[in-house]
């Protein structure tokens, strides 16, 4: 059991943070950067201590008011933005470096399953300078799984691969995570490694977690508002839910929801859940510009009600500035923002 | 005509006019570095040339009894010393940097303090505490009453191994200070990357930190080293004898310039050896500076463990600075009158006037040829300003006698001719006057002036020269509107340090000093070496007060790049500045 439990912790930014992290689990703790995000994996690892607060993992406290195992003692895996290579040894060096006897017969098995796990064939004995920088986070990987740690710990894995590489090192590293049944925590401040990786995010913002949630939910359903715009533009609409959907500024926005009648606040609706319609729009306006962003056009639509709507359409769409254009509202769920 | 091609063009015109505008008119900033090339250059010539002139019949005779002796002693002291000091300050490094214990903050800094005592005021101090007559021996005797003439078993301080000892204790904050900002830099993070992976605190350090700090503690060791062979107040004062206190006798109770000039030869050839060691080791520092430093934290040391670490760093500081200090306050304190008699303001006064000029001099030299290597752009001048900077490894007894060789000839040369036209003769006016003091203190402290302003021009950005360029101003103007305004307080800081390093220079200034002319520095030795021990630790004190100034900035340096998370920023932080 290698669930990871974080209450009330305080340190720096952190201020009262709560986390629950299941067995075998990735989740990823998705923040700006200052968030604290780096800091609680630190605290986590034991190289930091809180001010105050407690952390257990499976059923052994690690931090607390009277207790504190060090860092040699947790058997928590750590992989560093910056891979922390050992630079005066060799890959084989680097990767076993963390066992007790690496000489045995044991240390020879598990460098050959994490040499063939990480294609790292052939590398053994070079030098982490002599090797790229994707093989070298692959080196510092194997190194934090070698003895077996019951938590892998990322901080910014992906931070220093070009966009072409990320996508396949990601769906590797959760194929790999996910077969070893590891639990893991991956700091990043990207929501597509997040949304691509984890099982769940967790987002920090001010010091405490705003919203823990699977990538689909957290997407869709963000609590609010900081959250919506973190995942990308949108639209953020007053709205008043009443029994079949929303009253807003624009007019009435059918829309099933489980909100109780009367909730008010902000809803945010993504550019691409707006459908152009002719014949009975949600909202109508004049289209002010238009962006090109390749794999669509982002359109701003002038409105009456004095606030601008960006819809996204596909770049065949014949749209030109001036146009007068209608949309409706296609939207997989609805909720009204709490903050 | 597509854009493209436009660009093209502009930047092959810039190409080709660059040079032009930069280098091309600019011949007359060469002088600058090849004149100091020279000035360093000519005594390390004069000395070598020796051995192209015939000898007269007595370097066979030292060749056969007394270079062996020289020879042994020498690196005896240079194996000794390296040793201790490798293990005192590579030992007190990790435990400041990786550790939290009582008085760990004052410690970082307190380590420091034993720089800023010379090595010869260290050794007569330990002579005059340890030797049969100090107070240890005697309070000893009158505890268990033994009388006078019975010996007590006490090991002889004045000895080889009593020298290698003193020495090591002023001498290793070279080591530390060097392994401290590495370790902090950019160990500490693969040592947080160990714990992890499960290593104990002796394991990290022989796993982790002795393998990656290897080269920084080899360059202090260098450095350690080189000063340890340069001494020559310590050695002569314990009576061992080496290649300085050779040449010193070769050359003042001999006479003999040729064997001093051969001497001197053979003891730049271990300088050589160390430098060359010393940039080798240093070239490898790079080596871990890809890993970002984040703030680590410090493992806290509690109880018996965290006393135990306290007490060992204490104790460097302890019996390199504190003992010798309160022994020398001891003595001073009858010795207050001094304070209050003229002779003592004169000579301070001739002392400061000296060290100021040349350390003014100094300083308008290195700051004209770092200005020119910027001008000029050249690796060339570069090359040149960096064998510039290696005068700091001459010693001073070999740069007296390197010194000598020329301006005595050049004196001859001024004599006949005075003789021949007016019928009079010049005599000594260079080499028995001040002003071959003055050059020897130029070639030897060049590096330290060189080390501070270069780091200054380093900070300047170069957009600052090219806008100012673009707008027309000539290089002069530049230097004089742009560059000293901006780096001026490096420039004040490098005259301090040049200066204090005059003050506490010994074998040169013994040497090359017209008659009659003392400085803090001679009248310690002099004074000493005549047992006068309290009379000479007024003076003593006054030169170790003065260095504390360069350790006060050096303290503030560290303090600065502390939260930074710059490592190239730490390492720049030179003990070749603070040289004693």
């Amino acid at each position: 059991m290698s669930r990871i439990s974080i209450h009330n912790i305080v340190k720096y930014t952190l201020n009262g943070l709560e986390l629950q992290v299941h067995d075998s689990e990735i989740l990823t703790l998705l923040g700006s950067s200052g968030s604290g995000k780096s800091t609680l994996l630190r605290l986590i690892a034991g190289i930091d201590r809180p001010d105050s607060g407690s952390i257990e993992i499976g059923d052994q406290l690690m931090t607390g008011s009277d207790a504190f195992v060090l860092p040699e003692h947790r058997n928590v895996g750590i992989v560093f933005q910056h891979y922390s290579l050992f630079p005066h040894l060799t890959v084989r060096e680097n990767i076993l470096f963390g066992l007790d006897d690496r000489r045995s017969t044991r240390a020879e098995e598990r460098y050959a399953e994490l040499e063939t796990l990480f294609g790292l064939q052939q590398l053994a004995s070079r030098f982490p300078h002599q090797i790229s920088g994707g093989q070298q986070q692959r080196v510092a990987i194997a190194r934090a799984m070698a003895p077996e740690p019951s938590v892998l710990l990322f901080d910014e894995p992906f931070s220093h691969l070009d966009e072409h590489l990320r996508g396949t090192v990601r769906q590797e590293i959760r194929q790999i995570l996910k077969n070893n049944g590891l639990t893991a925590i991956i700091v990043s401040h990207d929501k597509k490694d997040a949304l691509s990786i984890s099982d769940r995010i967790a987002i920090l913002n001010q010091g405490v977690v705003e919203q823990v949630d699977s990538p689909e939910m957290i997407y869709t359903c963000p609590q609010s508002a900081y959250i919506a715009e973190y995942f990308g533009k949108t639209n953020l609409i007053q709205a008043t839910a009443t029994e079949k959907g929303f009253d807003t500024p624009f007019g009435f926005l059918s829309h099933r929801h489980s909100e109780n009648t009367g909730a008010a606040g902000l809803l945010s609706i993504r550019p691409h859940w707006c459908v152009m319609e002719q014949d009975r729009p949600f909202i109508r306006g004049q289209v002010d510009h238009i962006v090109d962003y390749g794999e669509c056009k982002e359109v701003t639509l002038s409105t009456h009600q004095q606030q601008a709507i960006y819809i996204h359409l596909h770049r065949h769409e014949p749209v030109e500035a001036g146009n007068e254009l209608g949309i409706r509202v296609d939207a997989p769920r609805l909720k009204i923002l709490k903050k | 005509m597509p854009a493209g091609n436009k660009i093209l063009i502009s930047e092959n015109v810039l190409r080709f006019t660059r040079p032009l505008t930069l280098a091309g008119q600019r011949f007359s900033w060469h002088v600058v570095p090849i004149l100091a090339a020279l000035i360093v250059g000519l005594p390390l010539i004069a000395i070598c040339s020796y051995w192209l002139v015939p000898d007269q019949g007595s370097w066979d005779h030292l060749a056969e009894h007394v270079l062996a002796d020289y020879l042994i002693h020498s690196l005896w002291l240079l194996i000794g010393v390296g040793l201790i000091t490798g293990v005192i300050g590579v030992s007190t490094a990790w435990l400041v940097a990786a550790y939290d214990f009582p008085c760990q903050r004052l410690l970082e800094w307190a380590l420091l303090l034993p720089l800023a005592l010379p090595t010869y005021i260290i050794a007569f101090t330990y002579g005059g505490l340890l030797d049969e007559m100090g107070p240890v021996q005697r309070s000893t005797r009158d505890f268990l009453s033994i009388p006078l003439g019975q010996h007590l078993p006490f090991p002889e301080i004045r000895s080889l191994p009593g020298v290698i000892m003193v020495m090591s204790l002023v001498l290793y904050p070279y080591v530390y200070l060097i392994c401290r900002a590495v370790i902090a830099s950019q160990i500490q993070q693969l040592t947080d990357t160990a714990r992890t992976l499960g290593l104990n605190g002796v394991q990290r350090f022989f796993r982790v930190v002795l393998p990656l700090v290897r080269p920084a503690l080899m360059a202090g060791i260098g450095l350690a080293v080189m000063e340890a062979l340069s001494d020559f107040g310590s050695v002569s004062f314990y009576g061992v004898t080496t290649f300085t206190t050779g040449i010193y006798r070769t050359w003042f109770n001999l006479g003999d310039l040729p064997s001093a000039a051969r001497l001197s030869s053979l003891l730049m050839l271990f300088m050589l050896a160390l430098i060359y060691w010393e940039h080798h080791s240093r070239r490898h520092l790079r080596l871990g500076a890809a890993n970002q430093p984040v703030g680590s934290m410090r493992t806290p040391l509690k109880g018996r463990r965290g006393q135990l670490a306290g007490l060992l760093c204490c104790m460097p500081v302890i019996l390199g600075f504190g003992i010798p200090v309160i022994q020398l306050g001891i003595w001073a304190s009858g010795r207050l009158t001094t304070l209050a008699t003229p002779e003592y303001w004169a000579m301070l006064g001739r002392t400061l006037g000296l060290g100021l000029g040349v350390a003014g001099l100094v300083v308008v030299l290195v700051t004209l040829m770092r200005f020119a290597q910027r001008l000029l752009d050249s690796p060339t001048v570069a090359m040149l300003n960096r064998i510039v900077g290696m005068g700091y490894a001459i010693p001073g007894a070999v740069l007296s006698v390197g010194i000598l060789i020329p301006l005595s000839k050049a004196d001859l040369w001024v004599s006949q001719l005075t003789q021949s036209w007016f019928g009079w003769s010049a005599g000594l006016i260079l080499s028995g006057s001040l002003f071959a003091l003055a050059y020897s203190y130029t070639v030897r402290f060049l590096a330290v002036g060189y080390q501070t302003v270069d780091a200054a021009f380093e900070r300047t950005p170069r957009q600052l020269d090219e806008a100012a360029l673009s707008l027309g101003k000539k290089p002069l103007v530049i230097l004089g509107r742009i560059h000293l305004p901006v780096i001026q307080s490096s420039l004040f800081a490098a005259v301090a340090l040049v200066l204090i390093d005059i003050l506490k220079e010994l074998p040169a200034t013994l040497i090359l000093r017209p008659f009659n002319f003392d400085t803090l520095a001679t009248r310690t030795y002099e004074l000493a070496i005549e047992e006068q021990l309290p009379a000479a630790s007024i003076f003593a004190l006054s030169i170790v007060a003065a260095g504390l100034l360069p350790i006060y900035l050096l303290t503030r340096a560290i303090r600065n790049s502390n939260p930074s998370p710059d490592p190239a920023n730490k390492i720049t932080v030179s003990p070749k500045s603070i040289l004693p």
